[in-house]
């Protein structure tokens, strides 16, 4: 228990010492979202709900409002989740050999991945709220949360398989096309298309979509899928961390 | 092997990065070609058709380029310190660093432009073609800049991405008027007339040229003063 709150402890720590990362991590979700709302024509735009919703008449500012704090976490999450497991890697494998289990290390760098998209969550969220409300605020966190998790789990993956160079341009254009193109309400027919839905920020996209313009939840099944996802992912990135710390430990 | 090759199979060592940089660009252009110009008409922009398809090509030069750009610089800086120590001098590796990135960010840039070609087809190809490469340019000296100043890989990308979502979407095309800062504007001006079909004057062409170099001797100056000897 000591050496899990140990490496818990020294992770906070490790990620506290870096000034320009806080900054980042608080500075941009503030300045993206309110920029982003307040550039936009408040133009109007029919849009469909997840769940037997219907459609809905709002504006694109308002939509655009409702995704890009989804498009800032996903975007930051996933770079966190990449960059923090990549750059324990090295000093994780010398514990492993030095004593600690692998438990004792992947306990710790998912605390750290959590707290710091917890931060970047709280920040978009707190922003949003300066300029757009949405109809239903819990549940608009959920689907804001589990963006957030999601995509910080695939950074995760992708640090632990791939280089430095390839896992940054999957993330980052992948953040872009799946949140901020295929789910996004404010193109083509105003939801995504049926392709759409094997993307993993479908789930959370459709929830945040549904909270923000209906006052009644309709989105049970993309909840569903985004819950299946977050699992999957969770217990993918499980095995590749194990992996590559593990080596040492065997 | 020179110096240049060497760094270049230094980076593009794993096939898979290889075919991230062809796929990526090519995917993103054909993906964005269709929603750009109702993005700008949301922004209050007047990006339309072809115009905002041929744009989607600058974007993804430019942000592959960048974090190529970083990358480069930033991966192999202790490297490449002592590399200059050594009696390589500072000069000549920041010139084959960049000349490596510069050959790869090619690629990307080249992929997609033939992506473009395909999906929409470009009125001026040549001048197009131009173009991307003045967003690549720009970005490269960018993401070098980053790489030689900014030492966590995690700082060093998101910084790269905020300067080049800044400078988009605040870019021609995209908002009423062009913000100050939007270092790209010149090469999207040229980019945006060549996708419509219209000439771009010499000065836009002169504009271009200029902030492409000046990228590009930024990122030599930067390079060579970080990894000048602390002694």
């Amino acid at each position: 228990m000591s050496r899990l709150a140990t490496a818990t402890r020294m992770g906070l720590r490790e990620q506290a010492r870096r000034p320009l990362l806080i900054v980042l991590l608080v500075a941009l979700p503030f300045f993206f979202i309110t920029r982003a709302i307040a550039s936009t024509e408040p133009l109007p735009r029919t849009i469909g709900l997840p769940g037997g919703g219907g459609e809905v008449l709002t504006n694109m500012r308002d939509i655009h409002g409702a995704n890009m704090a989804a498009i800032t976490v996903a975007f930051l999450a996933g770079l966190v989740g990449l960059f923090i497991m990549q750059s324990a890697r090295e000093a994780d494998r010398r514990l492993v050999v030095a004593g600690f289990r692998p438990r004792d290390l992947l306990v710790p760098r998912f605390v750290v991945l959590t707290a710091a998209v917890a931060l970047v969550v709280v920040v978009s969220l707190a922003v949003t709220a300066l300029s757009f409300s949405p109809q239903q605020w819990w549940a608009f966190a959920a689907g804001t949360l589990l963006v957030g998790l999601i995509y910080g789990l695939i950074g995760v993956i992708l640090g632990s398989t791939l280089g430095r160079l390839g896992a940054t341009y999957i993330m980052l254009f992948g953040a872009m096309l799946d949140l901020g193109i295929v789910q996004n309400p404010m193109f083509g027919p105003g939801q995504p298309p049926a392709w759409g839905s094997l993307l993993p920020g479908y789930g959370p996209a459709r929830v945040i979509v549904d909270a923000a313009f209906s006052t009644q939840f309709h989105a049970w099944g993309p909840l569903a899928v985004a819950t299946v996802w977050l699992t999957g992912l969770a217990l993918i990135a499980r095995f590749a961390l194990g992996r590559v710390v593990g080596v040492a430990w065997r | 092997m020179t110096r240049t090759g060497a760094f270049t199979r230094e980076q593009l060592r794993s096939p898979f990065t290889l075919l991230l940089l062809v796929g990526v660009p090519a995917g993103f252009v054909a993906a964005a070609a269709g929603v750009l110009s109702d993005f700008a008409t949301a922004l209050g922009g007047s990006l339309a058709g072809d115009a905002a398809s041929a744009l989607s090509a600058g974007w993804a030069a430019a942000f592959i380029a960048g974090t190529l750009g970083f990358f480069a610089a930033s991966s192999a800086k202790g490297a490449d310190r002592r590399l200059a120590l050594a009696g390589l001098g500072a000069g000549r590796v920041a010139l084959a660093r960049i000349s490596s990135s510069f050959g790869i960010a090619l690629l990307a840039a080249g992929a997609g432009f033939v992506a473009l070609e395909l999906v929409t087809g470009v009125a001026h190809p040549a001048h197009a073609a131009a173009a991307v490469l003045a967003f690549a340019l720009v970005y490269l000296g960018i993401g070098v800049v980053i790489g030689s100043l900014v030492n966590g890989a995690l700082e060093g990308s998101l910084a790269v991405a905020v300067i080049f979502l800044l400078d988009v979407f605040s870019g021609p095309g995209m908002s009423e008027q062009a913000a100050p800062w939007s270092v790209s504007r010149w090469a999207a001006d040229v980019l945006i007339a060549a996708g419509v079909g219209q000439q771009s004057s010499a000065r836009d062409w002169a504009e271009a040229a200029f902030v492409a170099a000046l990228a590009l001797f930024a990122a030599f100056a930067t390079f060579v003063w970080s990894a000048r000897s602390r002694v």
